[in-house]
């Protein structure tokens, strides 16, 4: 069998910056994700070395606000695709029209939109809390 | 004298009272039918004049311009008709000999139906043959002709030249979530193998029925409409060129072929289930999906990958909760 000759450009990290052009939620939450996970390996140290030099108590009370803020739209995306799977693909889903007017019963539709927005207002309320009651 | 007025007042109203409120009563109906009529006549008539409108538009004005059309710069001042429109079309593409992408533009005259693949081939026939595109249905059934116009994967086939065109200018690339050949053409290889990989047909234990089947295997709506949707897949591998981490990290299966898995693991007639389970149970295939949604925003089939994914993964779950 011959083999083709092609050019792989995959696996380049600058690739993400595509998802700007067509799906900006997307690419935010992906961006905060890759940002979480240096962020929380800083997290992770700070705290180890403020075990043995009290003076980085509060820099690790921040790392841990901003690990907050990361993980935002973990919390966002995760709960989305609760309500996705848990409405049958009918709250937050991209099915087929033809299936979706034809064949998928609505139901609670408006309950399973309205989840992740709730709890993403609950988790930017506790960040507030922690920022106002930790850090200030 | 009076006093008799008085008593007849006093006596006859109240037997008065009844035609005098029978008759205020038909007055009030009457003029009820009148004013209801009346209201009804305006609206009927407001209606048929926002319907004859509506239709002149719909008719004379509205299918001579695609949605989001705008007439191009140059084309401005002329007197044009909208019907028609030159584009530039901005086209990078992939040198092989340089390995490297080069960027050329070209002006076409299209019309109002003429998709971005219509484009391209009018690029092709008459101003550089050299450019290399794959198509062959030209109607979004085979998927050959995914490409990224204006940054976005979708068929060429599919998109209207016009209402893709911003401010007269179409930029097209070819999806950099596949291996490169030439200009816009991408390599299906690895895709297909993927493809390959889940088993993407019904398996069934009983291999003499496949010869010899002793009934239909009937379903109900239900079961169709389990893993129907998953079944309108055309390979043309716009969500494996929008997924962010195929495109970042090409060891993920992509969404295509875990969209597969869940078409056959929903169908109630196929009997490996279990397996299917256990063979996307790892991390380079559900647990690599980070639910970007990309996948699902560009299928031109309303497939549903990521849904499909979230599925397999509660599936998992299920299954391991339960053993």
């Amino acid at each position: 069998m011959q083999k083709t000759n092609v050019h792989d450009v995959r696996g380049r990290l600058s690739l993400l910056g595509r998802l700007l052009e067509f799906d900006r939620e997307a690419f935010v939450h992906l961006l905060f994700y890759r940002a979480l996970i240096i962020s929380s390996l800083i997290t992770v140290v700070i705290f180890a070395a403020s075990l043995l030099f009290s003076s980085l108590d509060y820099a690790w009370e921040i790392m841990i606000a901003i690990d907050w803020l990361f993980f935002t739209t973990q919390v966002f995306e995760t709960s989305k695709g609760l309500s996705l799977t848990g409405s049958n693909g009918a709250a937050f889903g991209r099915l087929n029209p033809s299936f979706v007017s034809s064949m998928l019963p609505s139901s609670h539709t408006s309950f399973y939109r309205s989840i992740p927005y709730v709890l993403l207002a609950i988790w930017l309320v506790g960040l507030g809390v922690y920022i106002g009651v930790v850090l200030i | 004298m009076r006093r008799s007025w008085i008593s007849m007042f006093t006596v006859y109203t109240p037997m008065m009272g009844v035609p005098v409120l029978l008759y205020l009563f038909l007055i009030f109906h009457i003029l009820h039918i009148t004013v209801v009529s009346l209201v009804f006549l305006y609206l009927s008539m407001v209606g048929l004049l926002v319907f004859g409108v509506m239709s002149v538009r719909d008719v004379f004005i509205e299918r001579m311009k695609p949605q989001g059309f705008s007439v191009p710069r140059e084309m401005k001042g002329r007197g044009s008709s909208p019907e028609k429109g030159k584009l530039l079309l901005s086209i990078r593409r992939f040198d092989p000999t340089r390995n490297a992408f080069i960027t050329d533009e070209f002006t076409v005259a299209v019309d109002r139906y003429a998709s971005v693949l219509d484009a391209l081939l009018s690029v092709k026939h008459s101003q550089d043959n050299t450019l290399a595109i794959r198509y062959s249905c030209r109607m979004g059934i085979c998927g050959s002709c995914g490409i990224v116009i204006n940054g976005k994967p979708s068929l060429a086939c599919e998109s209207n030249a016009l209402s893709a065109a911003k401010n007269g200018r179409i930029e097209v690339s070819p999806m950099l979530g596949h291996p490169l050949i030439k200009d816009l053409v991408t390599d299906f290889g690895d895709f297909f193998t993927r493809h390959i990989s889940i088993s993407p047909h019904l398996y069934r234990r009983d291999v003499e029925e496949k010869y010899n089947a002793p009934k239909e295997y009937m379903q109900s709506k239900e079961e169709l409409s389990k893993f129907l949707p998953f079944s309108y897949c055309i390979m043309c591998g716009l969500c494996v060129d929008a997924c962010p981490v195929v495109n970042t990290n090409p060891g993920f299966i992509g969404p295509q072929a875990l969209s597969q898995v869940q078409r056959y693991y929903a169908d109630s007639r196929d009997e490996m289930k279990e397996k299917r389970l256990e063979m996307v149970d790892k991390l380079f295939y559900v647990w690599d999906c980070e639910f970007a949604g990309a996948c699902s925003l560009v299928c031109p089939k309303g497939v549903d990958p990521a849904f499909a994914i979230q599925l397999l993964k509660t599936e998992i779950v299920r299954h391991d909760l339960s053993h």
